[in-house]
């Protein structure tokens, strides 16, 4: 019985080999489907898609942006809208069948590019209240994250200031180490005039972490 | 034997998978583009995400625990505008964005103002008396710790005074005062029945440091209740120099008269305990308007202060009190002459107290 068991799975395989001689083809290619070009000429579509899956499915479970394309609803033309959409860089198109010039595909955006720009072709609205758009109103003065947007500028993480957008206005999860003082010294000077108050120091400093997840 | 096999050809089936479906390229910084949705009206990004320690210091604090964050850091009352995007539309900020540091005096300036809290109850933010554009009398007595608070520059406004008193932050004072003053009174007048005294050789002694450390939580956002807020908290050196006689001239009248000056001035008020000092000793000079001077209400009498005067000696002898010996205003020979020259002071001009 267990003769017979062995032979039929022996037949079986011999079987399998001779039909996959048969349907596969001699001649394997390494890199499936690298011959079969896209047509770009209508745009890319959604083809970011392909590597930047995990980015997409952000955006589209997110609450903005979906008609930055000039269509509502998620479709992958998004990314095109953002990322090629610095005006002083010319990419490479499909449809004008140009070569790019300061780059190909696309560019590292940041949220100020329009967000901070009253006439950006998207209608994006104005984050105003930090003193960095070109609205004549637009202060700061009084705004607590001022310094995070303006040091952010100087940070490599993400481009210009985005760090502090997306920590307030993303689900990206942030940690902060805050620097606080706990005590502050004054030195209190009984002069001829009067008390006078000369100097207050903030010390006692501690660090303590938030987590924004 | 059967069963290893069996568990070795799962993961190579499971490795497989994930190979397969793992996405090559990976994004640092997850989420970053997933935006918040901040349409409803309500501030959709909380605050506590990021400052959730701020949360749990105001969860502890006696005063400002029914308020969110809003209410004080996007309070509406002072004409800045910030960033908005409700059901109306979008509206871009001006001079602040989501929120700004506020001045205490914001809400607790002028005649106070109203405040919603979280329950939705109208809480009303009582003003901080005589904190306002002229800080109060000349004579109360932090004026000017406020007044140089504003350029401290380590906060807004006046706040670095009005966290000193009014929360758990830490306080280390160094109070210089001189260590002593000495001067000659001398009578230059050679008549045996006519004197006239002058001072003379006045020295103003080297300064004395003392440190008061007020030793707290650190925390600026758990506030203190008024009624909990206690002046030696600061001032734990005048306990001191009250119990040894300093600080306050003293004044023992066992008859009430005012010839029988025994230890020093006579009248009835400066007699206090030295051996258990509290607040009681503080008020009859430091908070007028608790004192049991009987102020004529004649204008010199401080009233407009916010937690205590600096009484000068005139305040009591000249103006102000029914019951104080009214001494015609230094006509001692002693105070004569320091208050000479218009000087309100009973030491003059030389000498600061």
């Amino acid at each position: 019985m267990l003769e017979v068991h062995n032979g039929s799975i022996v037949v079986l395989m011999i079987s399998i080999i001779a039909i996959g001689m048969i349907v596969l083809p001699s001649v394997v290619s390494l890199y499936a489907g690298e011959h079969s070009f896209y047509d770009i000429d209508d745009g890319y579509g959604g083809r970011c898609i392909k590597c930047h899956a995990d980015i997409y499915e952000e955006l589209s479970n997110g609450a903005n942006h979906s008609t930055v394309d000039g269509s509502s609803g998620f479709d992958g033309e998004e990314c095109t809208a953002c990322h090629r959409s610095n005006v002083s860089i010319i990419y490479a198109s499909g449809s004008t069948n140009s070569p790019g010039r300061e780059a190909h595909a696309a560019t590292v955006t940041h949220c100020g590019y329009c967000h901070f720009n009253s006439t950006n072709s998207f209608l994006a609205p104005v984050a105003g209240g930090f003193g960095q758009s070109d609205l004549s109103d637009d202060t700061g003065v009084n705004e607590s994250h001022y310094k995070f947007v303006t040091e952010s500028r100087s940070s490599n993480l993400v481009f210009n200031e985005s760090e502090s957008c997306i920590a307030c206005h993303t689900t990206c999860e942030v940690t902060f180490n805050f620097n606080v003082s706990t005590q502050a010294k004054v030195l209190i000077n009984n002069t001829y005039s009067g008390w006078d108050f000369e100097l207050m120091q903030l010390s006692n400093f501690t660090t303590y972490t938030e987590v924004k997840g | 034997m059967k069963k290893d096999v069996l568990l070795l050809l799962f993961i190579f089936v499971n490795l497989a998978l994930i190979l397969i479906t793992t996405t090559d390229i990976l994004t640092l910084f997850v989420g970053s583009h997933s935006i918040v949705d901040i349409t409803s009206g309500q501030n959709d990004i909380s605050c506590v995400d990021c400052h959730q320690q701020i949360q749990n210091e105001l969860n502890d604090s006696e005063v400002h625990s029914d308020l969110s964050c809003e209410a004080c850091h996007r309070f509406n009352g002072t004409g800045i505008v910030f960033a908005t995007h409700n059901t109306t539309g979008v509206y871009a900020g001006k001079e602040a964005h989501a929120s700004y540091t506020p001045p205490c005096l914001d809400c607790h300036g002028e005649s106070g103002v109203y405040i919603t809290n979280k329950t939705g109850v109208s809480k009303f933010a009582p003003p901080a008396p005589e904190f306002n554009e002229t800080y109060g009398s000349e004579n109360s007595t932090h004026k000017v710790y406020v007044e140089a608070s504003i350029g401290y520059g380590l906060s807004v406004g006046e706040n670095e005074a009005c966290i000193s008193c009014h929360t758990n932050y830490s306080m280390k004072f160094e109070f210089k005062r001189p260590e002593y003053i000495q001067y000659d009174v001398v009578d230059t007048n050679s008549g045996i029945n006519s004197k006239n005294w002058e001072i003379q050789n006045f020295v103003r002694a080297s300064d004395n440091a003392t440190v008061v450390w007020v030793n707290r939580t650190g925390s600026k956002h758990q506030w203190i209740d008024s009624s909990d807020i206690n002046c030696f908290d600061c001032h734990s050196d005048l306990i001191t120099a009250v119990e040894n006689g300093g600080h306050i001239s003293s004044s023992l009248d066992p008859t009430g008269g005012p010839g029988n000056k025994v230890n020093g001035h006579a009248g009835r008020f400066h007699n206090f305990s030295r051996s258990d000092v509290d607040i009681s000793i503080c008020e009859p000079c430091h908070l007028s308007n608790s004192s049991n001077f009987e102020w004529d209400h004649s204008g010199h009498a401080q009233l407009d202060y916010h937690a205590a005067t600096t009484e000068h000696c005139k305040q009591c002898h000249k103006y102000g009190a029914e019951k104080a010996i009214d001494s015609g205003f230094c006509i001692c020979p002693c105070h004569s002459a320091l208050a000479s020259n218009g000087n309100d002071r009973c030491y003059g001009n030389s000498f600061p107290f």
